[in-house]
């Protein structure tokens, strides 16, 4: 009987097996055990966090280091990927402007327009006038409303009004004649004054419809077709809002523009294709197909994707000890996505969603470093320590042991950085690593619902929504209610929050909870759902899906609540059984290249006997 | 019979704060009624004003202003703040009662 410990370093965890082999092979598990990796995978840093992982495993099973016969370790080829995004459109606003505005609480509602003129001249404005009246800081709403109805008495015509305060409703209710108002303007005083300007203000519960729209501004300012096509950015960009002010200027020019955003080269081991990252993501992952496989890619210096594939090569030549120029990307994702953006000239720090393309690269090496970990490890532990098989092999045998499996067996590992796939077939086993997994999913979340805070952005993808509805319960996305005996904090009241382990947090943004889950589930789509394709058409025998039997999901992804799932649904039309990984009926999708590591070295015990 | 209104419990109803707690609950479009009572800080006064409240929620104006809701524990108030900030604080009571967040 040997007792061995089967280690696989990962990139975010190290996980260990512990197992006894026995005459002829005979496999008996005992226990398993996860730590966070120590260092970037594959250095010598990493010796620390296996130790650990191989102490804690030995004690669940009741065992000393001293009992080990050795220590397998994958071969642990470090995988380091890079995120860039860059924006590919831009709203500009030049000599006109718009003020988009959705507070909770515009007053009155319908559609005014008129020339701008300040609160304080409204008393020198001749009757008969149409005017929108802006009311700046630290006028009171009972002035306001005096004034405003003092004027409509002299017969001036005052078809709406730009407040500063968070009073409209004040004002409105105290107005003869009833107008839109539209409050929360912080920039009142740079609406320019003596232009046409047109106030809307919907109804509670619907969103402007004449601003919204290209040709009622048209209507609204009487302008021709040339001019229509300069205003539509506004339009669009008003969409959705409950209140909304365009200021016109007669020379007025808005222009959405789209920016060189930089090219990138992908060089292939037969041809090489050049694609500007403004084509979007659909024409750079088409040009990828045509070019692969990838040998590498580079990025025009000075712009976003040639910093990013630098600072990946550079990264990566840091580790390794290898020069800069023999670092190759082996692999990119590109993803269409959406960044809110300050409009370009707009007077009121508007924002619009411009368009984006976010790309991941990934980089691999050689297994230089391998020796010198295994060497300290050998040092630290005072056991054997032999490097196992490639990990593609070991994640595929680790897979096996789940049950219901059989072959042909494709493995899915889901992790952070990348997405790596393996099909076995008869002996052989082809795998490959793709860029873009978990990390990339994270960012999309942060950038689309503008939220510039990565952790949050984490928390959103990791647990389920739900919406506070009371100080004592909240409605989790799916509908049911969760109750708490304890009161829930003010800042959580009414809004959207996360459900995670360490507890509740408020998504401080204005999305419902309906639009968050939207982003959330396409940007799982967009990086696992595709490479999950893309990386099983790759591997499966002759480019077809069909010839795969069985998907087992592996990583630490895949304990996310519904990116199997996404996954799952995806390859059902094509005959696939698809499912989360359960290794060794106990370990769920953890422990495969741990346990595929002692099986492989069981077997070559067992041949080695037989011989 | 009293229609559905935030109660606002205070020691004195000639305080200008009641006009910016007012201000800042019909900005919100929510009903209020005003009390003037004898004695209290304004956590117990706005508990008090809670439980009267057919909406169950209450202001409390003495020193400070306090925002209370009747299924709360009497002494975990929703919301204190100095009078200063008396029409937000009217704004977050009203914002209860509508189920939006506060601001």
């Amino acid at each position: 009987m040997a007792l061995v410990a089967g280690v696989d370093i990962g990139n975010s965890t190290t996980e260990a097996c512990v197992a006894e082999i026995g005459p002829g092979g005979r496999v008996e598990y005992l226990a398993g055990a996860l730590t966070p990796t120590s260092g970037v995978k594959g250095t010598a840093d990493n010796v620390p966090g296996v130790v650990d992982v191989v102490r804690r495993a030995l004690s669940s099973a009741g065992r000393r280091v001293s009992d080990l016969s050795a220590v397998l370790v994958n071969e642990a080829t470090p995988v380091i990927s890079g995120l860039a995004m860059e924006t590919i459109t831009e709203t500009i606003v030049t000599e006109s402007t718009m003020i988009g505005h959705n507070p909770d609480t515009p007053g009155g509602a319908g559609l005014g327009v008129g020339e701008t003129v300040a609160f304080g001249s409204l008393r020198d404005c001749a009757p008969g006038t149409k005017v929108i009246c802006a009311v700046g800081a630290g006028v009171d709403f009972e002035d306001a409303a005096a004034g405003i109805n003092a004027a409509v008495a002299r017969g001036v015509e005052v078809a709406g009004a730009i407040v500063h305060a968070d009073d409209a409703t004040l004002i409105a209710n105290r107005l003869d004649v009833p107008i839109p108002v539209v409050d929360e303007v912080t920039l009142v005083e740079k609406v320019p004054l003596g232009m046409p300007a047109a106030v809307e203000v919907a109804e509670p519960g619907r969103t402007v419809r004449t601003l919204s729209n290209s040709y009622g501004i048209a209507t609204v300012f009487d302008l021709d077709a040339e001019q229509t096509r300069m205003i539509a950015p506004v339009a669009r960009a008003l969409v959705g809002n409950r209140s909304a002010v365009v200021v016109r200027t007669p020379s007025g020019d808005v222009t959405d523009r789209r920016i060189p955003a930089g090219s990138l080269t992908l060089i292939g081991e037969q041809a090489r294709r050049t694609i500007g990252i403004d084509a979007g993501a659909a024409e750079i992952m088409a040009a990828l197909r045509r070019v692969r496989p990838l040998s590498d890619a580079t990025g025009e210096p000075g712009t976003h994707v040639g910093g990013m594939l630098a600072r990946v090569r550079d990264t990566m030549s840091e580790l390794t000890g290898t020069a800069v120029g023999s670092v190759r990307i082996q692999d990119v994702l590109a993803v269409d996505t959406f960044v809110p953006q300050a409009v370009t000239g707009a007077l009121a720090g508007e924002f619009a969603l411009e368009n984006a393309v976010a790309l991941a690269a990934m980089v691999r090496t050689s297994r230089g470093p391998m020796r010198l970990l295994a060497e300290e490890l050998r040092a630290a532990l005072g056991v054997e320590v032999l490097i196992g098989g490639v990990e593609a092999d070991m994640a595929v045998l680790g897979a096996l042991t789940t049950p219901g499996t059989g072959r042909p067996v494709a493995i899915l590992d889901l992790g952070g950085g990348s997405t790596d796939a393996a099909v076995a077939g008869d002996g052989v086993v082809r795998s490959v690593h793709l860029a873009g997994a978990g990390d990339l999913v994270t960012k999309l979340i942060d950038s689309e619902l503008g939220l510039d805070n990565r952790e949050l952005a984490e928390d959103i993808k990791k647990y389920p929504l739900a919406k506070a509805e009371s100080f004592f319960h909240v409605r989790m996305e799916d509908g049911t209610a969760r109750f708490f005996d304890e009161p829930l904090p003010a800042e959580a009241f009414a809004r959207v929050v996360v459900l995670g382990d360490a507890g509740m947090r408020p998504v401080p943004t204005r999305h419902n909870l309906e639009k968050i889950r939207q982003v959330r589930r396409s940007a799982k789509h967009k990086v696992f759902v595709v490479n999950a394709l893309r990386a099983l058409e790759q591997v499966a025998p002759g480019g077809n899906l069909r010839q795969i039997g069985f998907v087992v999901v592996l990583g630490g992804s895949a304990l996310d609540f519904e990116i199997p799932d996404l996954i799952a649904e995806a390859v059902a039309g094509m005959g696939i059984v698809c499912g989360t990984g359960n290794v060794r009926g106990t370990e769920g999708p953890r422990n495969a290249v741990a346990t595929g590591l002692v099986a492989s070295h069981a077997l070559a015990v067992s041949l080695e006997t037989a011989g | 019979m009293r229609g559905p209104a935030v109660v606002v419990r205070c020691r004195d109803a000639s305080s200008p704060w009641l006009r910016e707690i007012r201000a800042g609950m019909e900005e919100e479009g929510v009903p209020v009624l005003v009390e003037e009572v004898s004695e209290g800080d304004a956590v117990a006064l706005a508990f008090a004003a809670a439980r009267l409240s057919s909406l169950d929620v209450g202001v409390g104006v003495a020193d400070s202003v306090c925002v209370h809701h009747a299924k709360r524990p009497s002494g975990s108030p929703v919301l204190t703040g100095p009078l200063g900030r008396a029409r937000v604080l009217g704004h977050n009571a009203a914002r209860l009662v509508v189920g939006i967040p506060l601001k």
